[in-house]
């Protein structure tokens, strides 16, 4: 690969990590300032996955431009990361919701609709 | 290593910072174990970054076995913690 395009592809996976670390940014602040659990569970589902997914690829065009293998094993860990961030979600908001959370005052209060075990 | 580069590090540094404070405060258990999955989280994305930057597969690894241990640690606690009886 050209000089010029070993450069293009450093800023590009540069400008990319600094889009991942805005995101998860974003996803601290809402962890921090939402007003109840089932209101923070919401943030880092979604930021935070985009912003993973926003260093993955970053670190993916640096061993392509590098020209190595590492890719593959990045890529692997971005599916499962998509695969598992949803599940574990929806779990922890189903236990809290079971276990009766505190919920904030102005939102309509959600009952779990299945009997608790 | 350019300045884009290290403002993003800061950037994600600050972002730990302020999880971890969700961490320590957390009102309830999940709170503390949301913001324990997001941390995990965004070390996963720090190693990943961290194996392109030296040329090192061993970060990638670390990376892989974080990912799935944050998982299977977050289902494990999260089915003790809706098992568990008493007081909240």
């Amino acid at each position: 690969m050209s000089e010029l395009g070993t450069e293009v592809m450093s800023l590009l996976a540069d400008f990319l990590a600094l889009g991942g670390a805005l995101l998860f940014l974003v996803s601290a602040i809402g962890l921090l300032r939402l007003p109840d659990f089932f209101c923070r569970v919401h943030a880092p589902t979604k930021a935070a996955t985009l912003g993973v997914l926003l260093l993955g690829l970053s670190a993916v065009i640096r061993s392509l431009s590098e020209g190595d293998l590492v890719w593959l094993e990045d890529v692997a860990i971005l599916l499962f990361v998509f695969l598992t961030i949803p599940v574990s979600s929806q779990v922890m908001a189903r236990a809290a919701l079971r276990r009766g959370v505190a919920q904030a005052g102005q939102t309509k209060q959600a009952e779990p609709n299945e009997p608790s075990r | 290593m350019g300045g884009v580069l290290w403002t993003g590090l800061v950037l994600m540094g600050v972002a730990l910072l302020l999880t971890g404070v969700r961490l320590v405060r957390g009102p309830s258990d999940f709170d503390r174990l949301l913001a324990a999955e997001t941390l995990g989280l965004g070390l996963v994305g720090l190693l990943m970054l961290r194996a392109g930057e030296i040329d090192d597969t061993f970060y990638v690894d670390a990376a892989l076995g974080l990912a799935l241990f944050s998982f299977v640690g977050t289902v494990v606690c999260v089915k003790f913690l809706e098992s568990r009886r008493g007081d909240e």
